[in-house]
């Protein structure tokens, strides 16, 4: 898993500084947000805190959406490279005058992407353009439990990474505005989720829901995003 | 823009990444626990309470209703004792026998969630642990017994009343009967307690007789309430009974001159048993214990004391036998009156003061007699008695005592004296005597005989003419008889034996015994003799000379004829006879003859004897029959 990590950051630097040997470099940023259309985390989150039985132990969150950031290169308009980093969580918890009881989920995923974008339609200021996207995205899971009863503190915490391959069809949306142009985006995220093994363990194991199956990460959802596009040369 | 600022930034936005920001907590308001309203309670125990037996005590935690148990425990002064929790209670036991007497502590720990529903509270941690402390003294002892307030007899049976204020701390409470050798314990149910009351219908005290072994053992009772603990015991205060037993009263009842019955009264406790068992030589019966009589087979001997023995029978325990010695003469069938203790040489009736004489022989001293003529009333009630005359005479035999027919002046024959006492002032009013030893002397009437045993003449004289009667008679051998109005004279000569009338100044001879073999003794009323002579009675008609027998005896017999009733008692060894001389009827019987005196006495004293006076019969113990006259 370290080595796909140090290749895929290995091959966005190298892209990056290809790119600005390019003839038209731009940098973008976007602000992220997605919905999955579903989750085994979710799943998998019920299942564990069904197991505390604590009265008002309730899930307030689980994996519901996602947001982060996208941060990245378009080369002649049409090729982009890019990070993105997402995050996601799952909470269920009870507290009272005694203390409390939390169990956490987090998710992050640093994904490098490659895009091709085809215009579809232009307009006077903006234009419409047909993406299609290549995803790499190391995930890492964290597991915590926490709790406080009568100043009585237990926290554990598990780290589960896994790598998820998963390509992206979407739309992209352009509006110029002189010395940069809004961006705004709309894709679908089709993902084939890997195995959330436990960090620092070499036995292979990997996380499974009560009826062994694996769990897995499963970005697969809508995603969309809203930035700026800067060009740097031309 | 620079190109390599940028470049940092992207860099740098890339290691720094985005967290995931969580929704709060999810947070329940609720009142933290309070615990003003629950606490623990012993119950049916006071502080310093004092545990003298063994007893569990149950503890209840009122807590609120979702608070629950967690654990419960006791401490007896530091040490943890078993605990029964059930519920909402639990019990211990206090067992005072692993306790010295002294002051213990007891905690109640009850520890329990404390309901709030907290996280801590489901998470178990929120528990409340809730004490009691309380004391109590170990007491070995049992509560004090209740003190027994009366143990009476009523209607035959025993009711018991006790003080119904006493403590409760007891294993055991018994009505405790204490007989001198042993303890009957009956246990007593709470309920037979607090009655504060008992019948007791089966106790019956009775004693043995003395001369045996714990022959007292169930002759009293004391009656009181006994508590236990397993390790004490107490006694309240008792109440005792006993029995006397002269309150058992036997008597004889006499029926004939062979027949009697026993008669007694009934048992202080009648009511407790049936029935007495009576033996007597050898015949068993039954008799009530509310008293009854009961005619024994054995055939009465007049005068003998006799013993009963009896016991109650059907009790619960097995009473000794009690003897009742010399059972007492019911006076109202015999009369009684006490001579048992004088040594009584004769008993004659005077019809004059209509009171009898006895001559009661008192003291010896030497060679001398000393006696007194002791008067009785009809009724056998001692009146005076005279002064004491001595008679110089180692032979008591002697002695006698007859009622002169023609003044009812006393007669005392002495031997070698003779006397005439006034029957009023019994005071001598006539004496004839001679040398102690040297003659012999009788006065009857006016007539004094004199037998000098040196010359053997016998000189018949009529003291009221101061004249000799004759002829004077030499060669006697012994003075036989001379009859109570002086009119014959009976005596033992060489030449043969031989009975005179006195007829004025003259002896004449009526009868000659020489031939006649008699057996013992001689009496005669007025014109007729009686005898005893080999087997039989002979009476003779003095006057016709006709003759009638009976038989009886063999020697020695005693004849007594007594005119009011025209009755003969003959005696010989304690058997008898009366012959109405009118019927010719004749009742035999026996009498109690042997006589164990004892003291100054006990040598001669040693015979009782029948007497037939004025109708009555009379045995010298001192009892008495009033004969039908009819």
């Amino acid at each position: 898993m370290k080595f796909i990590r140090n290749v895929n950051w290995a091959l966005c630097l190298l892209t990056l500084v290809t790119g600005t040997k390019a003839q038209e470099l731009e940098v973008f940023a976007n602000l992220e947000g997605g919905i999955p259309f579903s989750s085994s985390l979710k799943d998998f989150h019920e299942e564990l805190a069904n197991q505390i039985t604590i009265e008002s132990f309730e899930t307030t969150d689980n994996f519901g959406y996602n947001y982060g950031f996208t941060v990245g290169f378009r080369f002649n308009q049409n090729a982009s490279v890019f990070f993105n980093n997402r995050v996601s969580g799952a909470k269920t918890s009870v507290a009272d005058f005694s203390g409390f009881i939390r169990l956490t989920n987090e998710l992050s995923g640093y994904t490098f992407g490659l895009e091709y974008e085809i215009m579809f339609r232009e307009f006077d200021k903006s234009k419409l353009n047909l993406g299609i996207k290549g995803l790499v995205t190391p995930s890492k899971l964290t597991l915590t439990s926490e709790s406080n009863i009568q100043n009585e503190v237990q926290s554990e915490s598990l780290e589960f990474n896994s790598l998820d391959f998963g390509g992206a069809l979407g739309l992209n949306y352009e509006y110029s505005l002189g010395f940069f142009t809004l961006r705004a985006h709309l894709d679908v995220n089709i993902y084939l989720g890997g195995k959330l093994t436990l960090e620092d363990d070499d036995s292979g194991g990997f996380l499974t829901d009560q009826n062994g199956d694996k769990v897995t990460t499963s970005w697969t959802g809508l995603a969309g995003g809203l930035g700026i596009l800067i060009p740097l040369s031309k | 823009m620079n190109k390599n600022y940028l470049l940092c930034l992207l860099i740098l936005s890339i290691c720094v990444g985005c967290s995931y920001e969580f929704s709060s907590d999810n947070f329940i308001d609720l009142e933290p626990p309070l615990t003003e309203t629950q606490y623990i309670e012993l119950l049916d125990f006071t502080n310093m309470d004092t545990i003298n037996v063994e007893r569990t005590l149950r503890y209840t935690f009122n807590g609120l209703p979702n608070q629950n148990t967690i654990s419960t425990r006791v401490l007896l002064s530091g040490q943890e004792i078993g605990v029964d929790w059930e519920g909402t209670s639990g019990t211990f036991t206090l067992r005072p026998e692993f306790y010295q007497e002294g002051t213990y502590t007891i905690t109640i720990e009850h520890t329990f969630s404390s309901g709030s529903g907290s996280i801590a509270e489901q998470s178990g941690v929120e528990v409340i642990t809730e004490r009691a402390i309380y004391q109590f003294v170990v007491n070995r002892e049992p509560s004090s017994a209740p003190a027994m307030l009366s143990a009476e007899i009523i209607d035959g049976s025993i009711y018991l009343t006790w003080s119904t204020d006493y403590g409760m701390d007891y294993t055991g409470a018994f009505l405790s009967l204490q007989y001198p050798a042993r303890e009957i314990r009956i246990p007593l149910t709470d309920e037979e307690l607090a009655s504060g009351a008992y019948h007791d219908r089966s106790t019956v005290l009775y004693q043995g007789n003395s001369n045996t072994p714990d022959f007292n053992q169930y002759a009293s009772v004391t009656y009181s309430i006994l508590f236990e603990s397993e390790f004490e015991s107490n006694y309240g205060a008792s109440q005792s009974l006993s029995y006397d037993p002269s309150s058992v009263a036997v008597e004889i009842i006499f029926n004939d001159l062979s027949t009697i019955s026993f008669r007694w009264s009934a048992h202080p406790m009648y009511a407790n048993f049936e029935a007495f068992e009576f033996s007597f030589f050898g015949e068993t019966f039954s008799g009530s214990s509310q008293g009854g009589e009961y005619q024994v087979q054995t055939p009465y001997v007049f005068g003998e004391s006799y013993d009963l023995n009896g016991r109650p029978s059907g009790t619960d325990i097995l009473l000794p036998n009690y003897t009742y010695r010399d059972v007492p003469l019911n006076t109202d069938s015999l009369g009684v009156f006490d001579l048992e203790f004088l040594f009584v040489k004769e008993i004659v009736y005077n019809p004059a003061t209509n009171s009898y004489f006895i001559m009661v022989i008192e003291d010896r001293q030497f060679s001398e007699y000393v006696f007194s003529i002791y008067e009785y009333s009809n009724a056998m009630e001692f009146i005076r008695k005279s002064d004491q005359i001595t008679y110089d005479n180692v032979r008591y035999e002697y002695l006698g005592i007859s009622i002169d027919p023609q003044d009812n002046s006393i007669i005392i024959d002495a031997r070698g004296s003779a006397f005439r006492m006034n029957p009023t002032t019994l005071m001598i009013t006539e004496e004839f005597t001679s040398p102690a030893l040297s003659s012999e002397k009788l006065l009857r009437g006016n007539i004094l005989a004199n037998l000098d045993y040196t010359s053997r003449e016998l000189t018949i004289t009529n003291v009221a003419t101061n004249t000799v009667l004759t002829p004077t008679f030499t060669n006697i051998r012994s003075l036989g008889y001379l009859s109570p109005d002086g009119r014959y004279l009976f005596v033992y000569e060489d030449s043969g034996n031989f009975l005179y009338r006195i007829d004025g100044n003259q002896l004449v001879e009526v009868l000659d015994f020489s031939q006649t073999s008699f057996s013992g003794s001689f009496e005669i009323f007025e014109d007729t003799l009686f005898y005893g002579s080999n087997n039989e009675i002979v009476i003779i008609d003095l006057v016709t000379n006709q003759s009638t027998s009976f038989q009886f005896g063999a020697t020695q017999q005693t004849v007594q004829y007594d005119p009011v009733s025209a009755k003969l008692l003959v005696s010989q060894n304690g058997q008898n006879a009366i012959y109405n001389t009118n019927s010719q009827e004749i009742i035999r019987f026996e009498s109690e003859y042997i006589k164990q005196a004892r003291g100054l006495f006990s040598s001669e004293d040693r015979d009782y004897f029948m007497r037939i006076r004025n109708g009555r019969l009379f045995h010298s113990k001192g009892i008495y029959l009033d004969l039908d006259l009819d």
